[in-house]
């Protein structure tokens, strides 16, 4: 069922690898001209970014931290896709998977650590991927557009958590609008004392990899790009869409609620009302440059960490606001939306070879 | 071929002018270049300033911080940087680059929701001195300076209970009516409520104060629709503690031709004709004096309570069109002064409330 490597996949990834490298060049050099009309100085912004991201071992810590989480929406935003599914609603799943993890840490049931983390995991990844499954169940049953339902239930997740951590399960006395803290035996193994480094990040990379097999190797996963190549088409051929399409939902979502499984049984360990900057909707990015390959998601992810982690030092010292780092990522976003661009600078390259059949063409059009 | 062209250079044109409305929200923040080459006292001293991470503009706590340290950087000479976060998980990591570069002689944290982060990062930079500002931990190389909330509130409520029976225009004399809109229902802001429905009490023992909780500092709409509840509802005077959707509520004293209270900075002026006054905390003189102390060298660190005593909080009515009776005037302001000598005490609790009222019976002073 794998396909085997063929001389036009490669050259396949080889040119969605020039699209993906292209536009986020296009995208830093947009950005320095965007500072240089804010009447900043993009050298000294990149250098901050650079300083900020990789400059020291601590930097490059902060780095990995903000990338933990992009690898997981990352992954949730491709999964759906690979299904023609576009899952907009990263941040509510993730919102309802730091809860769950939240609420599942914070329960003191006297269990050892190998039983208590993964059920803290499995509790929140359960929550995330059954919200997500709303919107696949929707969408199978009644044809409702996933964008819509996705999007509008961000904002009923927001709210809901909003109001299980302001009420409900906020710690008589607590000044923050936050849960209890998560229990030792709930968290996730520090990689580095005292920092928000963890073990997750290990789990991010092992999904990388499994989400890749899943797809090119398993019966389900092939289901799913099949139906994403077309519904009808694999609806003929006997593939169970409506199976196919929830299935996608509960894993996408269960995926983006690891991002939040992450914030808070690593780096925050509790649910804190505002934790996110919006990593949800983060994920298209990352997804976007990874250009649909799962194995990529990291190294994507990678860039738009350090981009993150940079923002902070890119604020302390050049007084730009940390949301410069969201600027790029909408850029890259775009430019990746815009594959004839590439082409043109490819038939640009090209141009001795296919004058003639343009001059042939312009004369037609004439 | 040539059509497409167009369409592609119109795809760019959209592209850029969507970034450019992107960071036209993020820009004009650079007032604070460091004063250099003068005598000031503080030529040698470099404080870091950490907001949350809504960044400058809340007309809260974020600016007032702010210009308080540009207010010392003006006139005492020190350099001044400041950064916000992305989101509240990325605190203990703006913090932390802080104090690595250990070139900050104090670095100023606002606001109550750093408490994670500072909590990890005081410890781990022991030599590192911070200021935390609504903070109450006791951290060896912290000064944490709380508030008490029902002393900022206690004036204004006192107010309100002596106007609301009196002849001014926008009052309604027969009805004792008045009310206090929360933003959330953190224990600290609770307490401001108390206060002020201590005061209100104080002073006119049959009055009645409404109360409701908006369950959001960002959400003006639904506080103007609350507020307009509460003047229906015969209300003359509100009270919020709301941050942000407080403009609704004086947007709405406005529409039904009412008066209401500010909170926090001295906000009289965003509605002069209809804000009588502030329950005042001068955050922007609480970092200002911070600063000085650490010139002087009595900084010190520790828990310090910022109440009437001390000069943090109080009622102004400066900026304010709303004539207040003279007579009103002279009672609140013997209120403060029994205040200030220690004669009394507002209490914070609901529970206490009732006791209070019937321990302290106010007496007009002749």
């Amino acid at each position: 069922m794998g396909k085997p490597l063929n001389k036009s996949k490669l050259a396949h990834s080889a040119n969605t690898a020039i699209q993906s490298v292209g536009a986020l060049l296009i995208a830093l050099i947009l950005g320095a001209v965007i500072l240089l009309l804010t009447g900043a100085n993009p050298l000294g912004a990149y250098g901050a970014i650079l300083k900020g991201s990789v400059g020291s071992m601590s930097a490059f810590i902060n780095t990995l931290i903000q990338t933990t989480p992009l690898m997981f929406t990352g992954l949730s935003y491709l999964f759906a896709a690979k299904a023609g599914l576009v899952n907009l609603g990263m941040e509510g799943q993730m919102l309802c998977g730091a809860m769950g993890a939240a609420v599942a840490g914070a329960w003191d049931l006297g269990l050892p650590k190998f039983v208590h983390l993964p059920l803290a995991i499995l509790v929140g990844v359960l929550a995330g991927g059954l919200y997500g499954l709303i919107a696949g169940l929707l969408k199978a049953k009644f044809g409702a557009n996933e964008y819509i339902v996705t999007l509008m239930l961000n904002y009923v997740a927001t709210l809901l958590m909003s109001y299980l951590a302001n009420g409900p399960l906020r710690p008589e006395g607590e000044i923050n609008v936050a849960t209890a803290p998560v229990l030792e035996t709930a968290q996730f193994t520090k990689l580095v004392k005292n920092r928000g480094l963890t073990a997750a990040l290990f789990i991010a990379v092992t999904l990388s990899v499994l989400v890749h097999f899943f797809l090119d190797r398993t019966k389900p996963g092939y289901e799913i790009r099949a139906v994403g190549r077309g519904r009808l088409a694999s609806e003929t051929a006997g593939i169970n869409i409506a199976r196919t399409t929830m299935l996608t939902m509960f894993i996408s979502g269960g995926l983006a609620a690891m991002a939040g499984v992450s914030m808070v049984l690593g780096v925050n360990g509790r649910y804190i009302e505002g934790f996110s900057p919006g990593y949800g909707f983060n994920g298209i990015a990352v997804s976007s440059l990874a250009s649909g390959n799962p194995l990529m998601v990291g190294v994507s992810a990678l860039i738009f960490g350090a981009l993150r982690a940079g923002a902070m030092v890119l604020n302390m010292t050049q007084r730009i606001r940390p949301e410069f780092a969201d600027m790029i990522q909408a850029l890259v976003v775009i430019f990746v939306a815009m594959p004839a661009l590439f082409q043109v600078v490819k038939t640009r390259a090209k141009k001795p070879e296919t004058e003639p059949a343009k001059t042939a063409e312009k004369k037609e059009a004439n | 071929m040539k059509r497409e062209g167009k369409k592609r250079l119109l795809a760019l044109l959209l592209a850029g002018a969507m970034t450019l409305s992107l960071t036209a929200c993020g820009g004009g923040d650079d007032k604070g270049d460091s004063s250099s080459g003068s005598d000031k006292p503080g030529k040698n001293i470099k404080v870091g300033l950490v907001i949350g991470p809504n960044g400058l503009g809340d007309k809260n706590m974020n600016d007032m911080s702010y210009e308080g340290l540009v207010k010392a950087q003006e006139e005492l000479g020190i350099t001044l940087d400041y950064a916000s976060p992305a989101s509240k998980s990325d605190y203990d990591q703006v913090q932390r680059m802080y104090a690595e570069s250990g070139e900050y002689d104090l670095i100023f944290l606002a606001g109550v929701d750093q408490k994670d982060g500072i909590t990890k990062v005081a410890a781990e930079f022991p030599d590192q001195k911070f200021r935390w500002l609504d903070g109450n931990v006791e951290l060896p190389n912290v000064n944490s300076i709380a508030t008490i909330w029902p002393q900022q509130t206690f004036l204004c409520g006192c107010l309100a209970g002596l106007a609301t029976n009196s002849d001014m225009p926008l009052a309604n004399k027969d009805k004792s009516v008045v009310g206090c809109l929360l933003g959330s229902e953190q224990p600290a802001l609770v307490e401001g409520t108390v206060g002020f429905e201590a005061g209100v009490r104080y002073t006119n023992p049959n009055a009645t104060v409404l109360q409701a909780t908006i369950g959001s500092f960002t959400d003006p709409g639904k506080a103007k629709e609350m507020a307009l509840t509460m003047y229906d509802k015969g209300a003359d005077f509100i009270q919020h503690i709301a941050g942000g959707s407080g403009l609704g509520v004086f947007n709405a004293a406005v529409e039904a031709n009412r008066y209401a209270f500010g909170v926090g900075s001295n906000q009289n002026d965003v509605e002069p004709d209809h804000i009588v006054a502030t329950s005042l905390k001068d955050v922007r003189n609480i970092s200002y004096n911070e600063v000085k102390k650490l010139i002087d060298g009595t900084w010190e660190p520790g828990i310090h309570e910022i109440g009437i005593i001390g000069g943090g909080t109080g009622y102004t009515t400066e900026g304010s069109n709303v004539k207040v009776p003279q007579e009103i005037i002279d009672q609140v302001d013997a209120i403060k002064k029994q205040m200030e000598e220690g004669k009394l005490v507002p209490p914070g609790q609901k529970s206490e409330l009732e006791n209070w009222l019937k321990q302290n019976v106010y007496q007009p002073a002749k």
